[in-house]
């Protein structure tokens, strides 16, 4: 591996700078590049711009400016704390979302942390989902556990798996007075797991075994096969055991 | 209400699993994407599922889940061929093909000494057809021609074999997923292969 990676040539940009894709060692970015064709690097770190007008595929990636790529993505770590767009799908084993991440395709992986913003067109796939910011997804949210700290608006069209929690932040009161204002919410038609525990969300359907509805939350039908429970702060239209 | 297909709830219902267990092999590609399909009911969107194809496979999942993991078994169910290869003898051994069937295959492809799992497949499906009785020894080769000619065209996709005769004379087509087709009616559709499931059996013999 060391000696295949001493044959492999480094990318570094300084300035302006029109590159070809290939297979590269390290591609870092400190000034604007566009890189024409499929990029294969083993490391990629832009702190500046970049624009790759292929796929990408690498082991690990960090963007810290701006990265837009025309085709799929496939990384194993990637931490993006600028913007990333991709036009097509994302695959990685774990993502870290600190700036704003827009997917035009699907998205699947291991593990995904969210502290910015995330976005995608289609579904998201992981193992483990955590949001402690704000995402909108256009198709299924589907993971084995899925945690989320409600800051700003949430946004899924369906949400599956065993573990599913919903929480809203800090009770501070600051938090209160804002209330008004900044309406932190997840909006979501279907929600279905094994165990569900919700707080400020929107839901049309809710289906699980063992189901809590927490305060604040707005839902028409839930469904629960051994136990549900209700805060009094919450409107369900109706409740079914099935 | 189509009876062709099976609402989520009563899927989760008949067969005991659970959401999260749903979910899980959906992530795994234990079940394929193109098997949810989304319809409008009157409490909004409801997933339903092909009746036949889900009860089957969730069945194989369950029964397999002992012995093999959980990845082991997305490349069992997935339509993409395995690297491995086997030869004439161990095909033999392993009840893939019959004596006659080999040498048919001999006749029209040529002598082989080791088979891929796609030449295995090849093999298989004439096996299939020629023990079922549906296939004359001469269409073996008509059938091999299509099979070798455009089914690596399909890549992973679905792909159904259809073998039809119209007086005498015999045809076989390769179609893409759940196409609906009609025919005139002079022709007699002799036999349907999704090779999906064919793939599946040898693998199953393969292990």
């Amino acid at each position: 591996m060391q000696n295949d990676n001493k044959n492999k040539l480094d990318l570094i940009f300084h300035g302006a700078v029109n590159a070809s894709g290939g297979v590269y060692n390290k591609v870092d970015v400190q000034g604007y590049g566009k890189i024409n064709g499929d990029v294969e690097c083993e490391s990629l770190h832009c702190a500046g711009h970049v624009s790759i007008t292929g796929n990408l595929i690498g082991s690990s990636a960090r963007v810290e400016g701006n990265a837009s790529i025309k085709g799929k993505v496939k990384m194993d770590t990637m931490s993006v704390y600028g913007q990333l767009d991709v036009a097509d799908d994302l695959n990685f084993t774990s993502l870290k979302v600190g700036g704003n991440v827009k997917v035009q395709g699907n998205m699947a992986g291991e593990d995904v942390k969210v502290h910015g913003s995330l976005k995608t067109a289609g579904d998201c796939e992981a193992e483990v989902f955590r949001a402690n910011g704000a995402f909108s997804i256009g198709g299924l949210l589907n993971a084995g556990r899925i945690e989320v700290l409600l800051h700003g608006n949430c946004e899924a069209k369906e949400m599956g798996g065993e573990h599913i929690e919903v929480r809203r932040t800090g009770n501070s009161t600051l938090g209160k007075l804002l209330k008004h204002f900044l309406n932190n919410t997840l909006s979501v038609e279907t929600i279905e797991g094994d165990e569900i525990y919700l707080e400020n969300t929107k839901a049309k359907v809710v289906r699980g075994n063992k189901v809590e509805i927490g305060p604040d939350c707005e839902i028409d039908l839930v469904e629960y096969s051994t136990e549900c429970k209700q805060d009094p702060n919450s409107q369900i239209k109706t409740m079914t055991q099935r | 209400m189509d009876t062709n297909v099976i609402s989520k709830k009563d899927l989760l219902e008949l067969t005991g699993i659970s959401y999260g267990q749903l979910y899980r092999w959906k992530r795994k590609n234990l079940i394929p994407e193109e098997w949810f399909i989304r319809r409008a009911t009157f409490t909004g969107q409801e997933t339903f599922f092909p009746r036949e194809q889900i009860l089957a496979r969730i069945d194989k999942i369950l029964n397999m889940k002992d012995d093999l993991s959980l990845d082991e078994m997305a490349d069992m169910f997935s339509p993409s061929m395995s690297g491995t290869s086997l030869t004439a003898d161990e095909l033999l051994a392993r009840n893939i093909v019959s004596t006659t069937s080999l040498e048919v295959f001999h006749v029209f492809l040529g002598s082989l000494r080791t088979f891929t799992f796609q030449q295995a497949l090849y093999a298989y499906v004439l096996e299939k057809l020629l023990a079922a009785g549906d296939l004359s020894v001469d269409e073996g080769g008509g059938l091999l021609q299509v099979l070798v000619g455009h089914y690596p065209k399909f890549e992973r996709k679905p792909c159904e074999l259809i073998f039809m005769r119209k007086m005498g004379i015999s045809t076989f087509v390769l179609v893409s997923g759940s196409t609906e087709m009609y025919f005139d009616s002079g022709v007699k559709v002799v036999t349907r292969l999704i090779l999906a499931n064919c793939i599946e059996e040898l693998k199953v013999k393969f292990l």
